[in-house]
C-alpha cells in the first residue's frame, strides 16, 4: 500500500498468481478490453518470443474519487513457468492482495497445488502467509470437458476456505466478480489489521 | 496529518503534502542543472512518488515507473548473485538518443533520470548524487501514524468503495 497524500491517491497492489497457462494474462486482457477507457492505463505485457509471460503483465485501474480520495489498483500477473521463481518473488514485494488462478483441468491439479505451495513459500519470505492474507481462488477453464468438479478442487486447493469463483477467462466469465472481491478483502484486511494493532497498543 | 517515512516492511508508505512539495523542489533543481527528459522518484513497488518531465516527453510515466521498479528489483538480485550486499548504486541504460540512469536512494526508493545523449554522464552522476543527499532526510522525516491510515480506510470509505466497484464493473459488463 502506498498513500500519496499530496495527490490524495491510494495505491494498492494486486497480483494474479497461478501455474503456467492457467489464464492470468487472460484476466488482465479481459479487464483491459472491457473497462471504461477513462479508468485504465496501458496494458503492459512483457512476453517471450513464444508469447509467454517472461516478467509480468501490468494494468493500472481507477474507479474515480471516493470520499475525496483516489484509489488506484495496480494489477500484476506473474510468469507461471517454474523457472521464473525469482521473478515471482520480486513481484510479491509489497503485495496487498492475491488472486490465485487455478487451471480446472484434472491433469493440472498437481501443478495447481505445487504453485500454491510455491506462493506460500514466497509469501513467507515477504513476511506474509496465505493463512492470514486477503486472497481469492479463481477456478478457471470451467468450460473444458476435463474440468475437475468444484467440490474436488475445493478439497484439494482451498485449505483456508477463502472465497472462490468459477471462471471462463476467455469469455470474461467470473473475471470482474473475482477482482471486486479481492479489492474488498484488501480494504477489510487493512481495517482489521489496524484495529488489531490498536487493541494491542491499548493492552 | 503526521508524516510517515518508509516502514520496516516497505509495504505501507504514506507521503505527505509537505514531503511531496519538498521532493518536487529537489527534482526541479536537478532538472534545471541537466537537460533531462524525465525524472521519476519511484518506490520499490513501482509507484511514482514525484516526477518532473520535459514538455517534449510524451511517454507514460506510470508504465515507465512500473518497468523501472521491476528492472531495479531484478538488478538487486543480479547484485546479490555477484556478491554485492545491496543493490547497485547506479544502473545505466545507453541509447542512441537518450540515456537513462537509475540511482538508489535507500532500500525503498530510487530515482530514474532520462537525459539527452549529449549530456555528460559524469555530470548526471554528480548532480543525481547531490539530489539524493537532499532527498534522504525528506524521505526519512516524520513517523508512522497508523491512526491516520485508519481514518483514510474508515467505514464510510469501505462502503463507498463497494458502491464504486459495483458501478464501474457493472458498466464494464454491459
Amino acid at each position: 500500500m502506498f498513500i500519496h497524500w499530496g495527490l490524495r491517491e491510494i495505491h494498492l497492489k494486486i497480483v494474479y498468481y497461478g501455474p503456467g497457462l492457467s489464464g492470468k494474462t487472460e484476466n488482465l486482457r479481459y479487464i483491459y478490453n472491457r473497462i471504461d477507457p477513462k479508468l485504465k492505463g496501458d496494458l503492459v505485457m512483457l512476453k517471450s518470443r513464444e508469447d509467454r509471460t517472461i516478467f509480468f503483465d501490468f494494468l493500472q485501474l481507477e474507479i474515480g474519487h471516493i470520499d475525496g480520495k483516489k484509489p488506484k489498483f495496480n494489477l500484476y500477473t506473474v510468469p507461471g513457468q517454474v523457472h521464473y521463481d525469482l521473478t515471482r518473488k520480486i513481484l510479491l514485494n509489497s503485495v496487498d492482495g492475491l488472486v490465485f488462478v487455478a487451471d480446472s483441468q484434472k491433469e493440472m491439479m498437481d501443478s495447481n497445488l505445487d504453485t500454491i505451495l510455491d506462493l506460500e513459500e514466497n509469501l513467507i519470505e515477504n513476511g506474509k502467509t496465505l493463512e492470514n492474507f486477503p486472497w481469492v481462488l479463481q477456478y478457471n477453464k470451467r468450460d473444458l470437458p476435463s474440468a475437475e468438479p468444484i467440490a474436488e478442487m475445493e478439497k484439494k486447493l482451498n485449505f483456508f476456505n477463502v472465497p472462490f469463483f468459477e471462471a471462463v477467462a476467455t469469455q470474461g466469465q467470473g473475471i470482474f466478480p473475482t477482482l471486486k472481491e479481492v479489492i474488498k478483502m484488501v480494504v477489510a484486511h487493512i481495517r482489521t489489521r489496524l484495529g488489531e494493532e490498536n487493541k494491542v497498543k491499548s493492552l | 496529518m503526521e508524516m510517515l517515512n518508509h516502514s520496516k516492511d516497505a509495504s505501507n508508505q504514506i507521503l505527505t503534502r509537505t514531503q511531496f512539495e519538498k521532493i518536487t523542489d529537489c527534482l526541479s533543481g536537478l532538472a534545471e542543472k541537466l537537460r533531462v527528459s524525465m525524472i521519476l522518484l519511484v518506490n520499490s513497488s513501482g509507484q511514482i512518488v514525484a516526477e518532473r518531465v520535459s514538455s517534449s516527453w510524451q511517454g507514460d510515466s506510470t508504465v515507465l515507473s512500473t518497468l523501472t521498479a521491476s528492472s531495479y528489483a531484478a538488478s538487486k538480485e543480479m547484485a546479490r548473485l555477484l556478491g554485492e550486499v545491496s543493490n547497485f548504486q547506479m544502473v545505466l541504460y545507453e541509447g542512441h538518443h537518450q540515456n537513462m540512469m537509475m540511482a538508489k536512494i535507500n532500500a525503498d526508493f530510487f530515482l530514474a533520470v532520462a537525459f539527452e545523449k549529449g549530456v555528460a554522464i559524469g555530470m548526471v552522476r554528480l548532480f543525481t548524487k547531490k539530489t539524493i543527499e537532499q532527498l534522504l532526510p525528506i524521505l526519512h522525516q516524520g513517523k508512522e501514524d497508523r491512526d491516520e491510515i485508519k481514518k483514510i480506510f474508515d467505514h464510510e470509505f469501505q462502503n463507498l468503495l463497494g458502491d464504486a466497484l459495483d458501478r464501474s464493473f457493472k458498466e464494464s459488463l454491459e
